[in-house]
């Protein structure tokens, strides 16, 4: 009888003291914005423009299925979305598929950065090439104290498939060989970032 | 009496098992094992200032090198020092600093020293001389500052300040007569970068300085030929910050800590 009694106050005091919520801590990261640090490129602007997107894209993308961690848009963009759909949703008649919290207050803000995207042609006697080097640095910000929590970079080289660029232009066009290899470019720095941060949760 | 241990000993496991549970690191903390290191500023104090776009890149780089490091661990501060103190705090170890030239500073700098020493001790020879002998050895900041470095340590629990001062990155393009029909970007050069950091210790004051400089050519970097015939001046920038990055780590590592540990 003592036994169960200790036994009994024992688990009181510990359901008392630790409440249950705390045992599975979820925290959100809101995946923001992108700066553009590069002024001088021998690359067309619409890269610049281009690599926002898929800033965001990749980086959603690479930290959607990590543990304790959820993404979330909180962008004007997205928020107008889900407005939208909790508009559909009564005017249809089913006011319980409403969206509550349609709000979205993320605890981390991942902000990008392109530090460095350029161009460079190797030539040798039998081939020409074109290599692209993008450079990507991405800060992690507490959204409450507003400092810097983490960083991590990124660089991605991307060669203009190995293939011959004398050759091949006069089928593809250059400008579309040059699009690809600096689109690759930009994939592979963002990868490595989002292995990086994986790490660091 | 040996049930009444066994009770006890149940209980305390019970009281305990929770904590173990819901005691879940936050992300993104500190790995490392080092001494707790709280990054004061990195900013640029030379002559010649760094656009601002550059100067961020190599604070994220500097910055992901720290964190990276298993010999120190980098601390986000629970409780933020005001910014104008952080900066009065490194302009305040640049100027003591023996290694401090006047005319290799930017205005603010020049002025932040002049009011701490007066303006005739820069022309003083004697007093430069007796400055140029401490070279290497570690020194104090003004006493109202070191005040101030050790509450900052206090309230966020950090063990050194860490301070860098960007003084230079300066792009030289070599004439070669083999290329002188090369577009600009096709152009050998040289780059060379001059930091200097500052390692303070949050409990004393004492401040360790350190000059890091490198300065390489694009060939030297371009081994591989992966560039063609050089690197272009954007992506030899980006690789010499990385390059800086570790060796002012290997610095602060193998020196300055090490010769603030063994100070009384």
């Amino acid at each position: 009888m003592r036994k169960l009694l200790l036994l009994f106050t024992a688990l009181v005091v510990t359901m008392l003291s630790f409440p249950m919520g705390t045992a599975s801590a979820e925290y959100t990261i809101g995946i923001v914005g992108y700066g553009n640090r590069v002024k001088h490129t021998n690359i067309p602007d619409a890269a610049l423009e281009q690599a926002q997107n898929i800033f965001l894209d990749i980086m959603s993308t690479e930290l959607a299925g990590v543990k304790g961690i959820t993404t979330v848009d909180p962008s004007e963009r997205a928020t107008q979305a889900r407005i939208d759909e909790m508009c559909f949703q009564l005017e249809n008649g089913n006011p319980e598929k409403v969206i509550t919290n349609f709000s979205v207050h993320p605890d981390y803000l991942l902000y990008g950065y392109l530090a460095n995207l350029t161009i460079t042609r190797r030539e040798s006697l039998a081939s020409q090439n074109l290599t692209v080097r993008a450079d990507f640095t991405a800060r992690v910000v507490d959204a409450k104290t507003k400092q810097v929590v983490a960083v991590a970079s990124g660089t991605g080289i991307a060669e203009s498939h190995g293939e011959n660029i004398a050759s091949s232009a006069t089928a593809f066009g250059e400008d579309e060989i040059s699009r690809q290899s600096w689109h690759d470019s930009v994939e592979k720095a963002l990868t490595e970032i989002g292995e990086k941060l994986r790490k660091k949760i | 009496m040996t049930n009444i241990f066994f009770h006890a000993v149940l209980i305390l496991v019970f009281s305990l098992l929770p904590i173990f549970s819901a005691v879940q690191a936050a992300p993104f903390e500190g790995k490392g094992t080092g001494p707790r290191i709280l990054i004061g500023e990195i900013a640029c104090y030379g002559d010649h200032e760094l656009k601002a776009d550059k100067i961020d890149v190599f604070r994220d780089k500097l910055r992901e090198a720290l964190e990276d490091s298993k010999d120190f661990s980098v601390i986000v501060p629970t409780t933020p020092p005001d910014s104008s103190l952080l900066s009065r705090i490194h302009m305040d170890a640049i100027a003591h600093g023996p290694w401090f030239q006047k005319e290799y500073a930017n205005a603010d700098m020049i002025r932040y020293a002049e009011s701490v020493f007066g303006r005739d001790y820069f022309w003083n020879d004697n007093k430069m001389k007796i400055r140029k002998e401490g070279r290497g050895k570690p020194y104090k900041i003004s006493p109202a500052l070191t005040d101030a470095a050790k509450e900052i340590g206090q309230a966020n629990n950090a063990d050194y300040l860490f301070f860098c001062n960007l003084r230079e990155a300066n792009i030289e393009l070599k004439h070669s007569i083999f290329n002188a029909a090369a577009t600009l970007d096709e152009r050998p050069k040289n780059l060379k970068v001059e930091t200097e950091f500052y390692l303070i210790d949050a409990k004393t004051g004492m401040v360790y300085e350190s000059h890091v400089v490198t300065s390489k050519t694009g060939q030297i970097l371009n081994l591989l030929g992966q560039w063609g015939k050089a690197m272009t001046a954007e992506n030899l920038l980006q690789v010499m910050f990385e390059v800086q990055s570790k060796e002012i780590l290997k610095d602060a590592y193998s020196k300055g800590l090490k010769t603030l540990e063994k100070l009384p």
